[in-house]
């Protein structure tokens, strides 16, 4: 009965389930190359490089040195980040991993007392500081890919410095929100000029930053690792109650690997491996969704949301259980990416019940590895991080999410050189029986996903990535879906309302529903028995920046997220 | 010798200006920083002033002003462990408790346009009424909710265009009701 009664509604809200945009979409075009990134300055550095004779990874590295300057609060070389690089030649794919590690002083139980949640001491101050990683990957990437020198492509970004931008609303509203944070650890720093945050409009300068980046430019990456940009940090992250040394920074090792490989619909996805779940979990999401027929529902229609939102449940139910940092735990990556698993997965996906109960699954039968139990578990539930994408003229392309996890990170800010020093040590899990407990030298578990995808025929089709913690699996999940599924061009589909619905502990988290999807639809959700939350159209769901490729007309058209600054630059 | 320390410290404080260091405390309706600020502002022109964000009325002693810093903040809510609606009682407690001591009430709002919206909003009609008078950054009240709810037309509503510019109105209301130097 309540099921032909539920069938009956669904017809009826079906017809009027179509959703209103909530975010303007607001496509740009080139046909050379393009930058799209969190903030039209950091874009038009990329392209700058681009001009001047630079190939992606040149233009990548000069958005991700600007975005340090016109947005510290989110990412910069007091963090950490992945990049994914398919090359047009040879179609290689590779992945670049210069997340950051735990200090060598780093115990499993180092969050695990009372007074030492209390205190926040994984969020706030010294002891929240991960070894910085972003350097490294940095002059790495341009030795091997590159065709400039680090003077040339941090030219637009410590001339920007040096010059100051114009601060925007956004960025005045996010120095408030982390004004204690910031008043307490770094009172001086000039994103709190005369003690209060930046009024809109101010030119914010930021010599010292301009001053790290010349060393940089001048000794290369041992004037962080090995010289004095390394002591002042150390300095600051000690003189903030942290326990880091300079062999720390000695130690630092980056990694290049292959790409986690999945596909979707025919479409091949090339995201990021652990120490990223990221990539893995969008494979995972998509294999799950792979099953229903998405293209025939209406997009964010009630039946389409129902799947989706039970199919990310099994998803982080799994996320929680398994990932950790392989150098340490294994991890069923080809379980948890077979479309075996999947299928076994999306079998416990009802169109007339809502799980309440989420236990994880088990995906080593399909992972040909011994069966291991685990406990998981990580932070990683706020809102932070950049991500970029660049395409040159030759075709190369390169996905980049970079961060200082939460905004300003752990608020402490090197007073010689500038920069924001992460709260990366929150991401691992304070339970010192977890896969993902603080150990030395291990990376905390993240979600960055910087992705490139190509389609049936092989050639180059979008390139994505979002910030926005656990929301990042789900936001670049359901812009492929609006790409490949719906249709959408870049903009438009990166511009639709999301949902987000965890799981963990073997429970159903709240569904989360951005505002904009219709509230018919919200009314037939909970009506299916969802426990559900709708929340302001925000950054909360993430903000994505991409690029996708239109070989009919020879043209590559960029999309970037109103939920930030971002502007996709192309010329 | 004791009483030459004693006239010293006190002259020192008068040409300083300090204000009377218990005349003033500020607490937030909404857990936002907004009130750090205020006190950042007040510091600069040296008027001391105790930040108790989450200020009872028991807490409540022989103060002269009550600074009331409106602005919603979900994760100052969260950080506090409370929600909205324990945060609009324990302020109209404080309000009412303040206005029964004869402690004049000063509202605040500093942040903007930014600083508006269902959250905020719900504690701008919860404190508004108590306000003896309001200092407003622009972009607070572009559609005149302060006007709306004042208690009545006598009470003054002075702007300031940024929150560093609050200090001027700031130090001439704190010095009329007499706890600030003049």
């Amino acid at each position: 009965m309540r099921k032909a009664l539920i069938g009956i509604l669904v017809v009826a809200l079906m017809g009027c389930s179509v959703a209103a945009f909530a975010g303007e979409a607001k496509e740009v075009y080139a046909e050379k190359g393009m930058v799209s990134s969190a903030h039209e300055l950091a874009s038009k550095a990329g392209v700058e490089i681009l001009q001047q004779g630079g190939n992606a990874i040149d233009a990548a590295m000069a958005t991700m040195l600007a975005l340090n300057v016109v947005e510290s609060n989110a990412s910069g070389i007091g963090g950490g980040g992945f990049t994914t690089i398919r090359f047009a030649k040879t179609g290689e794919v590779v992945e670049f991993d210069y997340r950051e590690v735990a200090p060598l002083s780093a115990t499993k139980d180092m969050y695990a007392s009372e007074a030492s949640k209390k205190a926040k001491e994984s969020m706030l101050g010294g002891k929240a500081v991960g070894v910085p990683g972003i350097v490294k990957g940095i002059f790495t990437m341009l030795d091997k890919y590159g065709t400039m020198t680090f003077a040339e492509v941090a030219a637009p970004a410590i001339r920007l410095a040096e010059e100051g931008f114009a601060v925007h609303p956004m960025q005045k509203q996010i120095v408030t929100d982390e004004f204690e944070k910031l008043s307490k650890y770094s009172p001086n720093t000039v994103w709190l000029p005369g003690g209060l945050p930046p009024e809109a409009d101010v030119v914010l300068k930021q010599p010292e930053l301009a001053k790290a980046f010349r060393l940089l430019a001048s000794d290369g990456p041992d004037a962080f690792y090995n010289g004095p940009i390394g002591e002042a940090m150390i300095a600051a992250v000690n003189k903030n109650g942290g326990a880091m040394t300079m062999q720390d920074l000695k130690n630092y090792a980056l990694i290049e690997q292959k790409p986690v490989h999945g596909t979707y619909r025919g479409y091949s996805i090339y995201s990021t491996p652990p120490a990223s779940s990221g990539g893995t979990h969008i494979v995972q999401l998509l294999n799950i969704m792979e099953n229903f027929p998405v293209a025939s529902w209406k997009h964010n229609s009630p039946e389409y949301l129902h799947t989706l939102a039970e199919g990310m449940k099994l998803v982080f139910a799994d996320r929680q259980k398994y990932m950790a940092d392989t150098a340490f735990v294994d991890v069923p990556l080809q379980g948890l990416a077979s479309k075996a698993y999947a299928r076994e997965l999306a079998g416990k996906i009802k169109a007339y019940e809502v799980m309440k109960e989420v236990p994880a699954g088990d995906p080593w039968p399909f992972d040909g590895e011994n069966k291991k139990a685990f406990i998981g578990g990580g932070g990683d539930v706020h809102m932070s991080t950049s991500s970029f994408s660049v395409v040159d003229a030759d075709g190369n392309i390169v996905a980049s999410t970079n961060t200082v996890n939460y905004f300003f990170g752990s608020g402490v800010i090197v007073p010689e050189y500038g920069f924001v020093l992460n709260n990366e040590m929150d991401d691992f899990a304070q339970n010192p029986e977890s896969v993902n407990a603080p150990e030395p030298g291990k990376r905390p578990l993240s979600s960055m996903s910087p992705t490139i995808v190509l389609d049936p025929e092989g050639r180059p089709f979008m390139t994505i990535g979002a910030a926005g913690a656990m929301r990042i699996i789900t936001a670049v999940s359901q812009i492929v879906m609006n790409v490949v599924d719906f249709g959408m061009s870049m903009d438009e589909a990166i511009e639709q309302p999301r949902i987000f619905n965890p799981a963990g502990g073997g429970k159903a988290g709240k569904l989360l529903i951005e505002e904009g999807i219709s509230p018919n639809t919200v009314s037939y959700l909970t009506l299916r028995g969802h426990d559900l939350e709708v929340r302001p159209f925000g950054g909360y769901f993430g903000t994505a920046q991409g690029i996708r490729f239109d070989w009919k007309k020879n043209r590559i058209n960029g999309g970037a997220d109103s939920r930030r600054l971002g502007v996709p630059v192309g010329y | 010798m004791k009483k030459i320390i004693l006239t010293g410290i006190a002259l020192l404080l008068l040409f300083a200006g300090a204000a009377l260091a218990a005349d003033v405390v500020l607490t937030s309706v909404g857990q936002s920083p907004d009130s750090m600020m205020v006190r950042v502002v007040l510091r600069k022109v040296k008027i001391d002033a105790e930040n108790v964000p989450l200020l009872k009325a028991e807490d409540l002693k022989d103060q002269k002003v009550l600074v009331a810093v409106v602005g919603g903040s979900s994760k100052g809510l969260g950080a506090a462990g409370i929600n909205k609606d324990q945060e609009v009682e324990r302020v109209v407690s404080l309000l009412k408790a303040a206005t029964d001591k004869g402690i004049k009430i000063l509202v605040m709002h500093i942040g903007g346009e930014g600083r508006r919206g269902t959250l905020s909003d719900a504690f701008i009609e919860a404190t508004a009424p108590w306000g003896e008078r309001f200092i407003i950054v622009d972009g607070g009240n572009t559609d005149g909710i302060f006007d709306r709810l004042k208690k009545s037309p006598d009470v003054k509503i002075l702007t300031a265009p940024t929150v560093t510019e609050t200090a001027e109105p700031l130090k001439s209301t704190l010095s009329e009701w007499g706890a600030a130097a003049q």
